[in-house]
């Protein structure tokens, strides 16, 4: 151990980056992946199931053993294929909160959080405890067994308990995977906070990009074990030629703009998109703030003439660019002053003869766009 | 881990059908259990001379052999059967399945078979026996011996029992312990032995039940020497040879400190399982 | 549960219907173990001179069929390894008339072929032999009890040579043939028992050695109707079966005396 586990006055002096590449096979399954993070910084790993994400987290954590690489946590390299450096799991200084977050059933949240925490004196062991309760705001539920509290509780002490004992560098496997909408975009925010605070450096699994976008610094976008895309999210999001991305996000339109007017009352917020205005859900913000939205390409009608009589508040013209068939649907990219991503189907493309330089209008109701932060 | 405070039975309570369904065999199997109990009780108890067999040597002898052995024989079986009921519940190879059977195989095999064969291998005649002699080393008749044929018989009871509770402890915990600096060893006792103690005990009470009431093997593989081999059950025997009186005496302290530490673990579980999760 | 209930109705019903044939009598005999050799034998000529009689052999030491009966085992005939058993018996009211003895038998040190540990009763006071004696209640050990405490009462070898053949017990069977097994398993050097097991149909690989005559003493082996019985008269044919010529033949073949 080279860091005193007592006072706990975070951020850490520590030269910060956690950095490494792995190669590791299991059955036809293979992983090939490079990282690397910076103090305060935190990496989304981003896929979909069976892309690698959580299995490159347990090779950080010391949980699988690569075939090959070179992993550095800190100061110190933790696993090195050529010079056959291993450090155990138990001695990586490496905290991890799985998905399900893994308390312990016969602990109370004090000694789940108290768990990593060995040695020392009794008074700095209790004081840490209740301090990184504190700072995740659950000190009340110290005495309480994880059975008995909630799930977004659940994952608050599961992030005290792997924050307690100061470690280096901080794993999260889909730290929201449990939790509703509402939980999720709330305690999304706590988290970088907490990462702010802490000043180590982060990695965090998901499969939802809404995830990636409010939470990471750099995305780093799995595939079959393979590394398809690297760098900050929105970069990777608005460069065209990120084809396997766009599938993996599944939101295909995402515009920054303004609240130009609210409506409480209607629940609706009118926003400029840059040429496009998009009314979308209320939220209380402020007219003239800044935000960003999204909207699924399947979630837009496509239709050949003006629409009458629709409850869709959004109804906007514009021309085809392109048509792209893929294996099953059809996307077609029209551009309204800016430029959205529509899905069809290959049949509705030649009924309605749709063919770049048609004129056409696009349907989207208020309640299939969403903020993103 | 819910728990439902109203306690009672899921389904339909207190209907006719539910009552038929289970009730009746219930209590059927109550009377079948209770009765012979019951006679043993009032026969025991009710002959003069109860208190006064219960004072004799060799009464005082059974007694305390029998839980000197047993309680050495469970102690034995915990400490090797734990790592080895581990080893099992994690590991996946070639075999296991066989190993599992080969494990358990002392659960259907007759005790008195389990004596000879233990003879047949131990005895000075034996396969491993006769060089064990040779370096002065004797079991059979042996206070040694009645505790391998406890052991023989009571071990799968535990091992088969904790391989179940470990391998309901998700090992996901133990990884999790491990990244938060604890050794596998301290992940073990912290996290799986607590997690998998019920399954552990309820495993080690039924070993040591196996153990305090084995017979077959015993007589067979240790002899039935007063003091020094001749545990509750073959005093029983002995007993019933010349009087039923004393037998019966015997019979009833067998049941009833069986009974009482079988109540004891019970409501001791109960309370840690209060008080824990 | 419910099917164990059925179960076990079934085997009840089955085992009350089951066995004897039409016409057939049976004899149930409750025999002392050290008589399991020669008593399937007898069964055997006993059947053949009757026809249609068949019998039913239930071996232990002499004790246990005792309290059985005395619990109320069903049985036609009890053959006893001693008198003190049957007069229990008598007394218990289990019998149908008076006991009569039919047989003798003899007790010995009972050693392996081979061995070379044991030439003489004084062998057994030998430190480190490992001995199996009857146990104390069962009439193998009753006579065994009366020999040691003549052999202690005899100048030649006195109360500490039977002290060093106590120390030399290592287990006590719970009948005649149990105490011998121990030695023919090789893990016990000599038993005390009766003679006749030492050549008891399948006890290859024993000798007796003999004690001497005036401390040895003879063990008497009565027999006698069970009170109850539900065939008394093929019982009564059987007690004098044991005592006629073809009986006794049968008996001294396998090692045991005229009363």
């Amino acid at each position: 151990m080279t860091h005193s586990t007592g006072s706990g006055q975070a951020p850490l002096a520590t030269s910060g980056r956690a950095e490494g590449w792995v190669r590791y096979r299991r059955d036809t399954f293979s992983l090939d992946v490079a990282w690397s993070v910076a103090s305060g910084e935190v990496l989304s790993l981003y896929g979909p199931s069976g892309s690698g994400k959580s299995t490159t987290l347990r090779l950080i954590a010391g949980l699988l053993r690569p075939r090959e690489g070179r992993i550095v946590v800190g100061d110190d390299e933790v696993f090195n294929g050529e010079r056959a450096v291993w450090v155990s799991p138990h001695r990586r200084r490496v905290g991890y909160m799985p998905q399900q977050y893994g308390l312990f059933p016969h602990l109370s949240v004090y000694r789940n959080v108290a768990f990593g925490l060995s040695g020392g004196d009794k008074g700095d062991k209790t004081r840490r405890v209740m301090e990184v309760l504190g700072q995740l705001r659950v000190e009340d539920l110290a005495e309480r067994y994880p059975a008995q509290i909630s799930a977004g509780q659940q994952q608050r002490v599961a992030l005290a308990r792997a924050l307690a004992p100061q470690p280096r560098l901080l794993l999260l496997d889909e730290p929201f995977s449990a939790l509703d909408q509402e939980l999720r975009v709330q305690l999304r925010g706590e988290l970088k906070g907490v990462a702010a605070q802490v000043g180590i450096p982060m990695i965090v699994v998901t499969h939802d990009w809404a995830d990636v976008l409010s939470l990471s610094d750099r995305v780093l976008a799995l595939d079959q074990g393979k590394v398809v895309a690297d760098g900050p999210p929105l970069e990777l999001f608005e460069r065209p030629s990120a084809e396997v991305l766009s599938r993996l996000t599944e939101v295909e339109n995402v515009f920054a703009g303004r609240v130009t007017s609210l409506d409480r009352a209607a629940g609706v917020m009118s926003c400029d998109l840059g040429g496009v205005s998009l009314a979308v859900p209320f939220v209380a913000l402020e007219a003239g703030a800044t935000v960003r939205v999204g909207v699924r390409a399947g979630d837009i009608l496509l239709a050949t003439e003006p629409p009458k009589g629709l409850s869709a508040r959004n109804v906007i013209a514009g021309k085809v660019v392109t048509v792209e068939g893929r294996r099953f649907e059809t996307e077609v990219l029209v551009d309204c002053g800016r430029r959205f991503r529509v899905e069809v189907t290959p049949g509705a493309v030649e009924s309605l003869g749709i063919a770049p330089g048609r004129e056409v209008w696009l349907v989207i109701k208020s309640n299939s766009c969403f903020l993103i932060e | 881990m819910e728990r439902s405070k109203q306690g009672g039975v899921r389904g339909a309570p207190g209907s006719a059908g539910w009552l038929a369904v289970g009730g009746l065999p219930t209590a059927l199997f109550i009377l079948f259990i209770g009765l012979p109990l019951l006679a043993l009780f009032i026969r025991g108890f009710g002959q003069d001379g109860f208190w006064a067999s219960l004072g004799q040597d060799t009464v005082l002898d059974a007694l305390r052999l029998s839980f000197i052995t047993s309680l050495i024989a469970v102690a034995v079986v915990a400490v090797v059967g734990t790592p080895m009921a581990y080893f099992l519940a994690r590991s996946r190879f070639k075999g296991r399945g066989l190993l599992d059977a080969l494990i358990e195989l002392p659960i259907v095999v007759p005790p008195v078979v389990a004596g000879l064969a233990m003879l047949m291998a131990f005895g000075r005649n034996g396969l491993i026996g006769g060089a064990l002699d040779s370096i002065g080393v004797s079991l059979p008749f042996t206070m040694t011996a009645v505790i391998f044929a406890q052991i023989f018989v009571g071990a799968p009871f535990y091992i088969r029992s904790a391989k179940l509770g470990f391998e309901a402890v998700d090992p996901g915990l133990e990884e999790i312990a491990q990244t938060l600096g604890r050794s596998p060893l301290q992940t073990f006792f912290r996290v799986t032995m607590p997690l998998a103690s019920r399954a552990m005990i309820g495993g080690l009470v039924l070993c040591w039940a196996r153990a305090i009431s084995e017979f077959g093997a015993t007589i067979m593989f240790a002899g039935n020497l007063p003091g020094r081999t001749q545990t509750m059950p073959l005093a029983i025997l002995s007993a019933l040879e010349s009087d039923l009186g004393s037998a019966l005496a015997l019979s009833v302290i067998l049941v009833l400190i069986s009974l009482a530490v079988l109540v004891a673990v019970r409501l001791a579980l109960r309370r840690s399982w209060e008080l824990g999760t | 549960m419910l099917l164990a209930t059925v179960v076990l109705l079934l085997t009840l019903l089955l085992s009350a219907c089951g066995g004897s044939g039409v016409g057939e009598q049976r004899l149930t005999v409750f025999a002392a173990s050290s008589l399991t050799d020669v008593f399937t034998d007898l069964a055997e000529a006993f059947e053949e001179s009757q026809g249609d009689a068949r019998i039913i052999l239930n071996f232990a030491a002499t004790s246990t069929l005792r309290v059985q009966l005395e619990q109320g085992a069903r049985a036609d005939v009890f053959a006893s390894a001693d008198e003190v058993q049957m007069r229990l018996a008598q007394e218990a009211g289990l019998l149908d008339g008076g006991p009569v003895l039919f047989a003798a038998n003899r007790l010995a040190i009972l050693v392996p072929v081979e061995s070379e540990k044991i030439a003489t009763l004084q062998d057994l006071g030998e430190p480190g032999l490992k001995l199996v004696l009857g146990a104390p209640q069962t009439p193998i050990g009753t006579y065994t009890e009366g020999i040691l405490e003549r052999i202690a009462a005899d100048s030649d070898y006195g109360p500490e040579f039977v002290q060093r053949v106590r120390d030399n017990v290592v287990s006590f069977g719970l009948n005649a043939r149990q105490a011998v097994a121990a030695v023919q398993l090789g893990e016990a050097d000599a038993a005390i028992a009766y003679v006749t097991d030492a050549r008891a149909g399948k006890a290859i690989g024993l000798r007796a050695v003999p004690l001497p005559s005036e401390l040895a003493g003879i063990a008497l082996y009565p027999v006698a109707v069970i009170d109850g019985s539900s065939a008394p008269a093929l019982a009564q044919r059987f007690l004098d079966f044991l005592r006629s010529e073809k009986g006794v033949e049968v008996l001294e073949k396998h090692g045991f005396g005229r009363p």
